[in-house]
């Protein structure tokens, strides 16, 4: 009688036990022929850099003009030629028709759509000839111009060494300051006409060679070195995806030092979890975004790590922009704390769907509550880093630097801040 | 935590990241699978060992030239030697084959499997000892195997 109930139980509890077994093996043999896609797609957005994904707009290049550019050119020979040469191709190949070219000072300069005249044969003379005040810039006016020109259908570039001129301002700081606010200006009344606007940002160098002004519009003669000019890219955010595909950093001729963008648009994140590790101390993880019994390791540190696909934020915003922790901001029940110390690093493992591991950690109190990690709209750090208030001599301290750079970025974040917020994306979690 | 999960939750002893293991945790998910966990068949596993040796002992084998303590022993060394292969056997096939999540592989490997094999063996052990303690009455011969029933010893006394 008792061998007659021990046979099926055996039974039952081998069948049991080979089929757990095989239940992940054969989820891995089916995940390794089905690699799971990073969702990339917004609906009503489409941004995979093919040619379908460009509807009817137009493609308007503004290059500045003023005197200070005039060290940038001559005649096919610079970087900044070779350059900006091959990027307007790359974006008229992307474009798939010609471009709408344009010199811009104190006014709007029609120069055709031949691509190669504009740039490639480009000389000091071509500049002064064009018309208009080249004697100094007003960068405020220049974006006031442009977005006066623009619209959802319609990508906006303009190319620039953004030097402010204050010239015979009594005092520049103020000069700067009332720039600052211009450009937010015209930032929010673009804004307030058109809830969608990204802007991107490259900052390249090229070979000068000629005369340069420095803010009090005083002339130097002969200076010949590096100096920095930037691109900027003004458009719908979904453009801004798609030539981002299209036209990655890496297909430019000279290296891109730098980059920034910043987007009304305010993507959801929608895949994150905490993660079993790393992490320093021990919690009992609560679903994807919980956790409870926390406690601190022996060195008196608690730290977890939050596993997040920033993918769309990462193609609007750069892999560098996502890997700069004072980019982020920890909210505890709805306090910001910089208690927390965050690390983040891009997720290397090929068969999760998280792009960035972020790691937080503290040796303060452990708090329950709702916890928020928010990734904030802010200017660059190299803005401030590139930024140069005395520009009368050039050295080696300063020839890679901008005078008043930043008070450029300040307007336009302080504008998106303004009608946007201060927060991308954000995800949240409980402590208990 | 569930049932099975509950039995394995000094986790400490073997490794957090091969807890994680055995519950399921998926990268491609960032969450358990609950698909992959493996404490329910390894419990059950385990505890079918731990009942199948008991029976075998006390209610079939049921000899009368097997009643010394060191009889009860041998047959718990049984129970612990199986059960350890089987948690040991569970983890290093795993780790062999490579289907623990990239995120827990740096952490799970032949030292944990090691432990492992340790923790479901001394699990079992006190499976077979409260099994012995609840269930042995009924045996006809071993019944005082490894040591005399309370009741018979008390009843021994008033006599």
């Amino acid at each position: 009688m008792m061998k007659k109930r021990i046979i099926p139980l055996f039974v039952c509890l081998i069948l049991i036990g080979c089929n757990a077994k095989s239940n992940r093996q054969a989820a891995n043999q089916q995940r390794a022929n089905d690699i799971p896609e990073i969702p990339m797609k917004t609906p009503g957005m489409s941004y995979d850099g093919s040619q379908g994904a460009v509807d009817s707009f137009r493609v308007n290049v503004y290059l500045e003009n003023s005197g200070s550019m005039n060290g940038y050119v001559d005649a096919g020979k610079t970087d900044f030629q070779h350059n900006v040469f091959n990027y307007l191709d790359d974006v008229e190949q992307w474009f798939g028709s010609q471009l709408n070219l344009f010199f811009i000072n104190s006014k709007i300069i029609p120069k055709g759509n031949i691509l190669d005249d504009f740039i490639n044969k480009l000389t000091p003379k071509d500049f002064k000839n064009a018309g208009g005040n080249t004697s100094t810039t007003d960068i405020a006016d220049l974006f006031k111009q442009i977005l006066e020109q623009s619209n959802d259908s319609t990508v906006s570039i303009l190319i620039s060494d953004f030097i402010f001129s204050p010239g015979t301002q009594n005092n520049p700081e103020a000069y700067l300051g009332e720039q600052q606010v211009k450009i937010k200006r015209a930032f929010e009344q673009y804004l307030n006409k058109n809830s969608e606007l990204a802007v991107m940002v490259y900052q390249l160098y090229s070979n000068f060679k000629g005369i340069y002004y420095d803010y009090l519009n005083t002339p130097h003669h002969n200076y010949e070195g590096q100096r920095p000019y930037y691109i900027w890219v003004i458009c719908h955010p979904l453009k801004v995806a798609s030539m981002r595909v299209a036209i990655p950093e890496s297909s430019f001729l000279n290296r891109v030092e730098n980059y920034w963008s910043i987007t009304s648009f305010s993507p959801t994140i929608e895949n994150y979890a905490i993660l079993p590790n790393p992490k320093k101390g021990s919690f009992n993880k609560l679903g994807k975004d919980g956790m409870n019994k926390m406690r601190k390791d022996a060195q008196g540190e608690f730290m977890f790590t939050i596993g997040a696909n920033l993918g769309l934020l990462d193609l609007l915003l750069g892999e560098k922009y996502l890997l700069d922790t004072d980019n982020y901001a920890r909210i505890i029940n709805k306090q910001t704390t910089d208690e927390w110390y965050i690390s983040v690093v891009p997720n290397s493992i090929p068969t999760s769907p998280a792009t960035h591991n972020i790691s937080l950690s503290t040796k303060g109190s452990l708090p329950k509550g709702d916890f928020e990690l928010a990734i904030c709209r802010k200017k660059p750090k190299w803005a401030d880093d590139f930024t140069d208030m005395d520009d009368r001599s050039l050295n080696e301290s300063n020839q890679m630097k901008t005078y008043g750079l930043h008070y450029v970025f300040d307007g336009v974040v302080q504008a998106y801040s303004a009608k946007c917020g201060n927060y991308y994306s954000s995800m949240n979690f409980k402590m208990n | 935590m569930n049932f099975f999960d509950f039995f394995y939750r000094w986790k400490s002893f073997y490794g957090v990241q091969l807890y994680e293991h055995m519950k399921g945790y998926d990268d491609a998910l960032m969450d358990y699978n609950p698909d992959f966990n493996q404490f329910p068949s390894l419990f059950l596993w385990t505890i079918g060992i731990v009942v199948a040796v008991f029976v075998l002992y006390y209610y079939i084998i049921n000899s009368t030239r097997l009643v010394k303590w060191w009889h009860w022993l041998i047959s718990m060394a049984i129970v612990a030697g199986l059960t350890y292969w089987v948690g040991f056997r569970t983890v290093i096939v795993d780790v062999n084959n490579g289907t623990v999540t990239p995120s827990l592989q740096s952490y799970v490997g032949y030292n944990s499997a090691l432990m492992f094999g340790i923790y479901n063996m001394m699990l079992a052990m006190v499976f077979y000892f409260v099994f012995t303690l609840l269930f042995r009455r009924w045996s006809r011969n071993c019944k005082h195997s490894p040591w005399e029933l309370l009741t018979t010893k008390l009843n021994n006394r008033k006599k």
